[in-house]
This record gives structure tokens, sequence and C-alpha cells, in this order.
């Protein structure tokens, strides 16, 4: 990963659903410098789309969605 | 060999199209509505309260804390028959999507699934219904105790919602915590779950043939109405929570848009249903009107929020695998059941409003376009905030 993408922040949100995962991204963003990376773990499938809707309608760019063992791996970006 | 890998990739690009992405939510939302009034054409509408309660006093019969003479067992109840086929349809369906594991979430979560869950029963029981049965099927039966759930789910959901804020920039500890995943499919190819799935699937196609077989052939159909509600839902994600909910949270609008048409064609259905006196005009109009309805609503609107899904969703995610819905589900059941038996002890039931027939009141014609306009309305109220953001909270 790039110092451009490094992640400043993760979010653990395994185990937990909708819509704490959103709840809890869209609060900690907001502490968050903009161009800041946002990293959000997550176990519930509803997690995908949650988070791609989101971020579209914060206007924050959703770097990367990949998926390992059943768990969900979010990289958002803080936009200004 | 090479038409063999031919013939695979085929095979493959098909099964993800149907299980590799959800579906639309839209589309799903009005095939969900239009089986409702198929189902309320074959013999009753859904709702998934009733099947729980049954669950519920079935469990109180076995332990002997209540004696219920009268009960019907849940593998025979028309309600109880619907949640099981709603289980099985949505495990079948993660199961062949690769979503399927055993998802224990944190303490904090779980106790929340059962604050959630006991919500729910109770108030279902003052409504006469879940979201889907108190509100859905009995504004599309065009009766006034949906519409003041309606208005008691939006107050709930709107509760429910500041809470959850609340908890998480104060409490954030509360939701923190081990948590624990089982079972779940592996990260590359297509793994063993869409082998299981296809084996369920198999099974869930064979069990009404069973019914059928045993002289249980409306069971058998109900059965199959509950696969389908299982498996679209799964599949769309679409949710009558998140219908009421998203408008004050992120603004994003699609489940409500979905919920709204789905409900124009349920009322619809049913209306051609009752006017052409195919069912009586009477079915599923409740004496929940206005208290029961609007009480009921706020104190269930608040416990689908905190616990994760209302309650043909608390059902369905459970087919999925989340354990904070499994234990929603068995306090929803437990919950309706108590309720219930307090409030037919105490003579409360009949107290808590009035059974009233919209078309009774005003006509046929206003009732329809009122009714109509109504969901039109919410449609336009969601569109309208997305554009906004007037009501988001976050």
């Amino acid at each position: 990963m790039t110092e451009q993408n490094k992640v400043g922040l993760t979010l653990d949100c395994r185990g937990l659903l909708c819509p704490t995962p959103v709840l809890r991204i869209s609060a900690a963003i907001k502490q968050m410098e903009v161009g800041e990376i946002v990293e959000l773990l997550a176990t519930d499938p509803g997690a995908k789309n949650d988070i791609l809707t989101w971020a579209k309608k914060a206007n924050h760019d959703l770097l990367k969605i990949e998926e390992e063992a059943g768990v969900y791996k979010f990289h958002v970006r803080k936009a200004g | 060999m090479d038409e063999a890998r031919t013939k695979d990739g085929w095979f493959k690009q098909e099964f993800e199209e149907i299980f590799g992405r959800p579906w639309s939510v839209v589309p799903a939302a009005i095939t969900v509505a239009a089986l409702n009034v198929f189902l309320f054409a074959f013999d009753r509408p859904w709702t998934a309260s009733d099947g729980l309660r049954n669950w519920g006093d079935g469990l109180f019969h076995l332990l002997g804390i209540a004696r219920r003479p009268d009960i019907i067992s849940p593998l025979l109840y028309s309600g109880s028959i619907l949640n099981l086929g709603l289980l099985l349809g949505a495990l079948t369906a993660a199961l062949l999507s690769r979503e399927f594991a055993i998802r224990v979430a944190p303490s904090g979560e779980l106790i929340k699934g059962g604050i959630g869950g006991l919500l729910m029963g109770s108030g279902s029981v003052l409504a006469f219904g879940c979201n889907i049965g108190g509100f859905f099927s009995a504004v599309s039966a065009l009766s006034m105790s949906g519409l003041a759930m309606m208005l008691g789910l939006a107050v709930g959901a709107y509760l429910g919602l500041r809470y959850l804020i609340w908890e998480i920039n104060r409490r954030p500890s509360f939701t923190a915590g081990p948590s624990y995943s089982f079972c779940h499919a592996r990260s590359t190819g297509l793994g063993c779950q869409p082998l299981f799935g296809a084996v369920f699937l198999v099974a869930v196609v064979c069990l009404p043939f069973l019914y059928n077989s045993l002289g249980y052939t409306q069971q058998a159909a109900f059965l199959l109405f509950g696969v389908a509600f299982g498996i679209l839902l799964q599949r769309s994600r679409f949710c009558l929570v998140r219908a009421f909910r998203e408008p004050f949270m992120t603004g994003e609008s699609e489940h409500t848009r979905a919920a709204a048409i789905a409900l124009v064609v349920s009322i619809v259905g049913f209306s051609i249903l009752k006017f052409t006196d195919l069912k009586d005009v009477k079915d599923w109009v409740f004496p929940g009107f206005w208290f029961g309805g609007l009480v009921g609503g706020i104190l269930f609107g608040v416990g689908m929020v905190l616990g994760g899904g209302c309650g043909a969703g608390s059902i369905w995610r459970a087919g999925e695998g989340h354990v904070k819905l499994w234990i929603a589900v068995v306090l929803f059941a437990i919950s309706a059941s108590l309720t219930r038996l307090i409030f037919v002890q105490g003579g409360l039931l009949q107290k808590v409003g009035v059974p009233i027939f919209f078309p009774d009141v005003v006509g046929w014609g206003s009732a329809l376009t009122l009714v109509v306009a109504l969901s039109a309305g919410w449609y336009l109220f969601a569109v309208w905030n997305e554009r906004t953001g007037r009501l988001n909270l976050i």
C-alpha cells in the first residue's frame, strides 16, 4: 500500500448488523481530515450495499471492497 | 474437453448472474406484493407475527408453563409454516449465494437483539400484527388500524435510530467486543455452500409433496409461499425497516420507494378481491384503531431498529446465520405469546381500539384514492428527502 493510500483508522464492525456499520463509519469519518482513509471490517452481507450507498450519498470515495474468509473489507477516503 | 469447459463457463456465468449479485429491490418488492395478493386470494394475507406467537405458545405448552389445549401444531399452523418456509428459503438462497455464516455478534448487540424481539413481540399484539400483517397487509385490506400502525412505525423507527446514534457517540463500548464467524464461504471459487444450497433447494421442493401426500395440501402451498418470500427477500434484501428508517438516516430512498410501490400493488389486489366479494370486506380489519395500532407500531418500530430486522426480516436474516436475529426471533415469539395471554386474560384486547374498514367511512372510491395517494406521498417524500437531505440524522 502506498503512503497516499495509508489507512488512518480501522473500524471493526464484524458481527454487527445494519445499520450499525454505517452509523459507526459516518461518526468516525467526521473526526478525520480530508483525504484520510478509514478501513471498515464487516461480516454482514448487507454491509456491501449499505457502505456503497452511504459513501455515494456522502460523496466519499469508496476505494476498495474486498472479501476474505467471510469478512468484507472497505476502504473509504474522506472527501472535502 | 474444450466443450466441457465452455459448458462449465456458461453454467457458472448464469449461476453468478442469479446468486452472485443482489437482485433489484423494486421488482422484488412488487413480486412480494403480488404474492401477498395471491396468498390472500388463496386463504389469508402474509404476516410473520401470528406464526411466531404460535411458536411461543407451543414452547410454553411444551414446558408446561401455560396449558393450551387449543394450540395448533407449528408444523400445521399456516402462519408458522409460512415462517418455516421463509427461514428455509432464506437459508437456501444464502447458501447458494455463498452468504451463509454463523455470525455471533458482540454481547451488547445480542442484548439489543433480545430487547428488539421483546418490543416487537408485544407491539405486534397491540397492533394485531407485525409490520407485514399489522401494517402492510392491513393497509392493503383498507383497515384503519394499519394506517395507525404505519404512523407508529415511522415514529418508532425515528426513536430507535436516535438511540443508536446516541449509543455510538456516547457508549461505543456497547457494540465493541469479540465477535465470531463460523461456516463462512471460501474466499475463492464456489466452495461447498452452493452444493448444500442445492440440497436444501431439493428439500424445500420435496417438502410440499410430503405435506400433500399426508393430506395437508393447504399447508404444502403455505410452505411454498414462505420459501418464495425467503428467497426473494434474501436475494434482494428488500427491507421494510430500511423503508421506515432510511429517510431519517442517510436519506437513501430505494427501499421506501419500493415499499410504497409494493403497497399500491397490494392495495389494488386486495381491493379487487374484496370489492368483487371473493373475500369478505372485514377480512384483516383489526380492532386496533387507533391506540393499539399507533402504540403497537411505536413499540414495534423501536424494536425492529434495535433488533436489526422486523418480523419477517428477523426470520430471513436468522436463516442467513445471524445469531443476534436467532435471539430476536425467540424473544419475539415468547413476548408475543405472553403479551397476548395477558391481554386476553385481562380482557384488554378489545379495549385497544375499534375495527374500521376505511370504505365504510368515506366510500370505496375515496378510500382507495386516499390510501393510494398516501402511498404516492410516501414515495414522493422519500425522493424529496433524498434530494434535500432535510431529515438526515447522519
